[in-house]
C-alpha cells in the first residue's frame, strides 16, 4: 500500500509541472506587451524597455520559465503591478472564500445525491426514483449561474427571505451552494444509482441474501461500499467542477473571492494575477483528487494489485467517463 | 417434527416466469419433486433448461421483477417458504437452506475479509459472539482446506478453486438441512473440479445434509447422487434413481443427453450431439417442448402436452411414448 | 460488413426508437436546429433593433418574451441565439472531440511512453476546473466568438481524449486487430480502418452529452464577460446583460436560461438513450 502512495504521488508531480508550464506559456502568449501595460500608454518607450529588462521579460521563454517556476516553489507568484503587492498576499486572502463554497457545496451535494442515488436504485422506477431522476436532468441541463440567477428572483426578490450578495454569514451560504452544487447533485445520484443498480445484480449480494441477511444489511454492508467505489472518483472530479462554479457564482453573488478577483484580473490584463490564481486553483484540484486516489488504498483492498482486476478497472474508467 | 418419510424438500407444480420487454420467459413450467432427508439430487440440463430458477425458487430469492412465481407450493419440512414472512425468511436462509452459486469469481464480496463473510452468517443464525464467530470461521476454513491463518485476507488474494472454497464454507458454515449446489465447479480449472466436488460430497455425507447438485455433466451425477432430475424447457422430463434413469432411460432427451457423453460414447466410435437447439423460452412449441428435436416424435407430440407417467416405480418419464 | 454495419444502425435506431424520452429530446433538438436555420423568418425583429421608446417591455402579443434595456425583442434575440449557441457548441465539440479523440486513440493503440505523455497532458488540463482553463484560454486570445470556440473546445479535449483511449483498450486485443497486423496492415491502417469505427459508439454518445457542456460552458464564458461580445445576441452574454434588472425586469434573466435548458436537456435526454441504445447492457 505504502509502494501505492508513494507511486501515486510520484505521479502527481509532473502534472504539477505541467500545469505550472501550461499556465505559463498561455499567459506568456497573452496580447499586448505588461511592460506597456504596467506603465500606461503615454510612458517613454525607453521607461518601457527598461521595465521590459527588470522584469527579465527580454529573456528566453526558457529562461523566463525557469525563473517563473523556481519563483512558485519558493512561493512567489509575483507582484500585482496594480497594487503593487505580492500575488501570493492577494490570492492568499481570497482563497479561503472560494474554497468554501466549492467544500460546502460538495458536501451539500453528498449529503442530497448519494442517499437520493441509494433509494433510486433501492426503489427502481419508484415515484422517488423518478422524481430524483428528473431533478438530476434538469440540474445536469441548467447553467449554475442561471440556477443562482432564479434563486435569486425566488428568495430574494420575490420572497425577500435570503441575502442575494456577499458572503456575511450562513444565511449567505445557502444561494450559492445551491447553485454550484446542482451539476454535482445531478451527476453524484445517477452515478450512486447506476453504481448501485450494476452492485445490487452481483452474486455476492445475491450470496448475502442466501446467508439470510436483512434487506437493509444486505444495501449497506454489501452493496453500499462496493458502490460508492467509482462514486468517489466523481467526486472528485466534481470537486474541480465545482470550484470552477464557485468561480462563475461569485460573480453573481458578488462574493469576494478568488473567482471574482481572477475575473476582474483578466478583465484589466493584470497577468501575474491571471497566472498565480489559475495556477493555485489548478494546485488544488490536483491534490483533491490526488486525497482521493490515495482514499482508495483505504478502501478498496484490491488496490494493492494496482487495479489489475478488469471489473474494476472497468467501473472507474466509466466513473470517469461519465463524470466528465 | 415430520415422521421419517415425509421428504424435507417437496415441490409442487412449480411455475416461474419472467416477465420482460422481450415477452414471458417461461423459465419453469409446473415442475414437482420431493428430496429426502440426508439424499442428494442431481438437477441436469442444458444452460437455459430453468435450473438456476428452480434452485432460486427454493431459496426464494428468484428476482422480482422480472421474475414471478406463477403458482406452486415449495414445502420444506411441510412448510410452504413461498408464504413466509420476511422473519420466517431470514430464518430459513442460511440456516435451513443454503446455496453455493456457480461463479466464485463473484460470489464474495470484493471488500469484506473471507473470514468476516463466513463469521456473517454464523452471527445471523447461530448467535454468536464477534469472537466465537470468528473461532468458528476459522475452523470451518480449515475444514474446506484453507489454513485458518488466512482469515483476514480479502477474496481477491485466492485462487478460483479456494474462493468456492470459501463459498462452501459460507454455504455450511450454519449446518443447513439443504444444499444447493449450482453447478460448483462449471467455473474451475478441471484439475481443482474434482477436489471441490469430492469436498462437497464429504461434507455432505458428514453432516447429513441434502442436497441439489444443479449440473449439465451426466458424469459427476454419477459421482454423488442417489436420484436424478433431467429439465428440459423448464420441465422435469425424466426423474428417478440413478440406477433407473441411468439403466433404463426412459426420456429420448435423456437418451441424447447420454448420446453426447464423451465416456459412454466410446464404444459408438462418435459422439451423437442432440439434433437443434434449445426452444426460445418465450417462444415454446405447442405440445410436447422437445419434439422439434425428439428423433421419436409421433404426430401427437405437437398438438398434445405429455403428462408425468410412473414407468417403473419411483421412476418418472413426461413422454407419449410412455401414455 | 457494409450490411452488417446498416443493420446495427438499424438495430440501435430501433431500440432509440422505443425511448420516448429520447424521441422528445430529438424533436426538441430538430425544432432548435430548424429556428437556427430559419432565423431570419422566425425572428419578428431584428436582433439588434433598437427601440428605446419601448425598453422594458413586459412580456406581449408584440413582445412574446419582452423587450430589454434597449428596446431589442427579446424573443427575436433568443431565437437568433440558437443560431449563437448551437454554432459554438458544435463547432467547438467538433473540434475538441476531433482532437481528443486521436489523442485518446493513439494513447491507447501505443501504450507506453506514448500513453504516459497523453494521458499526463490530460491530466494537466483535467486538474483545471474547465470553466477556469476556459477562462485562462480565452484571456490569452482576447474575448470573441472564435476565441470563445477555441477555449470551449480545448476544455472539451481531455474527456474525449479518455474515452477514446479506454475504448480502443478493450478493442486493441481483440482478434480482428491481431488478423489485420498479421495480414501487414500498417499502424495508421488499423487504427483508421478498425478501431476508430470500432469506438464510435461510446464517442458519439460522449459527443452528444458534450454539446450540451459546451453551450453551458460558453454561456458561462460570456456571462463573465470573457466570450462572446454585445451585442450577438449570445444566451449567456443576454444573462450577463440582464442580471442588473433582475429585481424589475425578471423576464429579461428568464427566456435565455431557459433556451439554455431547453437545448440542453434535449441534448441530455437524447445522449442518455443514445447511451442505452448503443449498449443495452450499460441499461439501468
Amino acid at each position: 500500500m505504502l509502494n501505492y502512495i508513494f507511486k501515486r504521488i510520484l505521479a502527481a508531480i509532473p502534472v504539477l509541472l505541467g500545469v505550472t508550464l501550461l499556465v505559463f506559456t498561455m499567459l506568456y502568449f497573452t496580447e499586448g506587451d505588461p511592460a506597456r501595460l504596467i506603465l500606461g500608454d503615454t510612458a517613454a518607450e525607453e521607461e518601457v524597455e527598461a521595465l521590459r529588462e527588470e522584469l527579465g521579460l527580454n529573456e528566453s521563454f526558457i529562461s523566463q520559465y525557469i525563473s517563473y517556476l523556481g519563483g512558485v516553489l519558493k512561493g512567489d507568484l509575483g507582484t500585482d503591478y496594480i497594487t503593487g503587492r505580492p500575488v501570493r498576499d492577494e490570492i492568499m486572502e481570497r482563497l479561503g472564500t472560494t474554497l468554501k463554497l466549492a467544500a460546502a457545496s460538495i458536501i451539500f451535494s453528498i449529503v442530497i445525491a448519494i442517499p437520493a442515488g441509494i433509494i433510486s436504485a433501492v426503489r427502481q422506477y419508484s415515484l422517488i426514483d423518478i422524481i430524483s431522476m428528473v431533478i438530476a436532468l434538469l440540474g445536469n441541463s441548467m447553467p449554475n449561474f442561471w440556477l443562482a440567477l432564479m434563486l435569486i428572483l425566488f428568495f430574494s426578490v420575490y420572497l425577500g427571505v435570503l441575502p442575494a450578495s456577499g458572503l456575511y454569514g450562513l444565511k449567505y451560504y445557502i444561494m450559492p451552494v445551491i447553485g454550484i452544487s446542482a451539476g454535482a447533485v445531478a451527476t453524484i445520484t445517477r452515478m450512486t444509482r447506476s453504481s448501485m443498480l450494476e452492485v445490487i445484480r452481483q452474486d455476492y449480494i445475491r450470496m448475502a441474501r442466501i446467508k439470510g441477511q436483512t434487506e437493509f444489511a444486505v444495501i449497506v454492508k454489501h452493496a453500499l461500499k462496493n458502490a460508492l467505489i467509482p462514486v468517489i472518483t466523481v467526486i472528485g472530479i466534481q470537486f474541480t467542477v465545482a470550484v470552477g462554479g464557485a468561480v462563475v457564482n461569485e460573480q453573481v453573488f458578488a462574493i469576494p473571492g478568488l473567482g471574482k478577483f481572477l475575473v476582474d484580473a483578466i478583465k484589466a490584463r493584470n497577468y501575474r494575477v491571471v497566472q498565480g490564481g489559475v495556477l493555485v486553483l489548478a494546485i488544488i484540484c490536483s491534490l483533491v483528487n490526488l486525497f482521493i486516489d490515495l482514499l482508495y488504498a483505504f478502501i478498496d483492498p484490491r488496490i494493492k494489485n494496482q487495479f489489475r482486476e478488469s471489473g474494476k478497472l472497468r467501473s472507474i474508467r466509466k466513473a470517469r467517463e461519465e463524470g466528465l | 417434527m415430520n415422521d421419517r418419510n415425509s421428504p424435507l424438500l417437496s415441490v409442487r407444480n412449480l411455475t416461474i416466469h419472467y416477465i420482460t420487454d422481450d415477452g414471458i420467459v417461461r423459465a419453469v413450467n409446473d415442475i414437482s419433486f420431493d428430496l429426502e432427508k440426508g439424499k442428494t439430487l442431481g438437477l441436469v440440463g442444458e444452460t437455459g433448461a430453468g435450473k438456476t430458477t428452480t434452485a432460486l425458487g427454493i431459496m426464494n430469492l428468484v428476482p422480482d421483477p422480472p421474475g414471478k412465481i406463477i403458482s406452486g407450493q415449495i414445502l420444506v419440512n411441510g412448510k410452504d417458504i413461498l408464504k413466509f414472512k420476511k422473519n420466517e425468511l431470514k430464518k430459513y436462509r442460511g440456516k435451513v437452506a443454503s446455496m453455493v452459486l456457480q461463479d466464485p469469481m463473484t460470489a464474495l464480496n470484493p471488500l469484506i475479509t473471507v473470514g468476516e463473510q463466513i463469521a456473517e452468517v454464523l452471527r445471523l443464525h447461530d448467535k454468536l459472539s464477534r469472537a466465537d464467530s470468528y473461532i468458528k470461521a476459522a475452523q470451518m476454513l480449515e475444514l474446506v482446506g484453507i489454513p485458518s491463518d488466512r482469515i483476514n485476507d480479502y477474496p481477491h488474494e485466492f485462487s478460483g478453486g479456494m474462493k468456492q472454497r470459501v463459498v462452501i464454507a459460507i454455504a455450511l458454515a450454519c449446518n443447513p438441512q439443504l444444499l444447493i449446489a449450482d453447478e460448483p465447479t462449471t467455473a474451475l480449472d478441471v484439475t481443482i473440479q474434482a477436489q471441490v466436488l469430492s469436498l462437497i460430497r464429504d461434507l455432505i455425507k458428514k453432516y447429513g445434509t441434502s442436497m441439489i447438485l444443479i449440473t449439465h455433466d451426466l458424469g459427476v451425477v454419477t459421482e454423488i447422487c442417489d436420484e436424478v432430475a433431467i429439465m428440459y424447457a423448464g420441465q422435469i422430463v425424466e426423474k428417478g434413481d440413478l440406477e433407473a434413469v441411468y439403466e433404463h432411460t426412459g426420456h429420448p432427451y435423456t437418451r441424447g443427453l447420454f448420446g453426447s457423453l464423451p465416456s459412454l460414447a466410446v464404444k459408438a466410435h462418435r459422439l451423437n450431439p442432440i439434433e437443434g437447439l434449445m426452444p426460445d423460452p418465450t417462444d415454446l412449441p405447442k405440445g410436447c417442448a422437445f419434439h422439434p428435436r425428439c428423433p421419436d416424435k409421433m404426430p401427437e407430440c405437437v398438438s398434445r402436452t405429455p403428462v408425468v407417467i410412473e414407468t417403473e416405480p419411483g421412476h418418472f418419464v413426461r413422454c407419449l411414448l410412455y401414455e | 460488413m457494409a450490411k452488417k454495419k446498416k443493420g446495427q444502425l438499424l438495430q440501435i435506431w430501433r431500440r432509440l426508437k422505443k425511448n420516448p424520452l429520447s424521441m422528445l429530446g430529438m424533436a426538441i433538438l430538430v425544432i432548435l436546429v430548424l429556428t437556427a436555420v430559419f432565423a431570419d423568418f422566425i425572428a419578428p425583429y431584428p436582433y439588434d433593433l433598437q427601440n428605446y421608446g419601448a425598453a422594458k417591455q413586459f412580456p406581449s402579443k408584440a413582445h412574446p418574451f419582452g423587450t430589454d434595456n434597449y428596446g431589442r425583442d427579446i424573443f427575436s434575440r433568443v431565437v437568433y441565439g440558437t443560431r449563437v449557441s448551437l454554432q459554438i457548441g458544435f463547432i467547438s465539440l467538433t473540434v475538441g472531440a476531433l482532437i481528443g479523440t486521436v489523442l485518446g486513440t493513439l494513447s491507447g493503440y501505443f501504450g507506453g511512453r506514448t500513453d504516459t505523455v497523453i494521458m499526463r497532458f490530460t491530466d494537466i488540463l483535467m486538474s483545471i476546473p474547465k470553466v477556469v482553463l476556459a477562462i485562462a484560454v480565452a484571456s490569452t486570445l482576447g474575448p470573441g466568438l472564435v476565441n470563445a470556440m477555441i477555449a470551449v473546445a480545448i476544455s472539451s479535449i481531455p474527456s474525449f481524449a479518455r474515452v477514446a483511449r479506454a475504448s480502443t483498450l478493450t478493442v486493441r486485443d481483440q482478434e480482428y486487430i491481431e488478423a489485420a497486423k498479421v495480414i501487414g496492415a500498417g499502424n495508421f491502417r488499423i487504427i483508421f480502418r478498425h478501431i476508430l469505427p470500432n469506438i464510435l459508439a461510446p464517442i458519439i454518445v460522449q459527443a452528444t452529452l458534450g454539446v450540451g457542456i459546451s453551450i453551458i460552458l460558453a454561456a458561462s464564458l460570456s456571462f463573465l464577460g470573457l466570450g462572446v461580445e454585445p451585442p450577438t445576441p449570445e444566451w449567456g452574454a443576454m444573462l450577463s446583460a440582464a442580471r442588473t434588472f433582475i429585481r424589475d425586469e425578471w423576464y429579461m434573466v428568464l427566456f435565455p436560461g431557459l433556451a439554455i435548458m431547453l437545448t440542453v436537456l434535449a441534448l441530455n435526454l437524447l445522449g442518455d438513450g443514445l447511451r442505452d441504445a448503443l449498449d443495452p447492457k450499460l441499461k439501468a
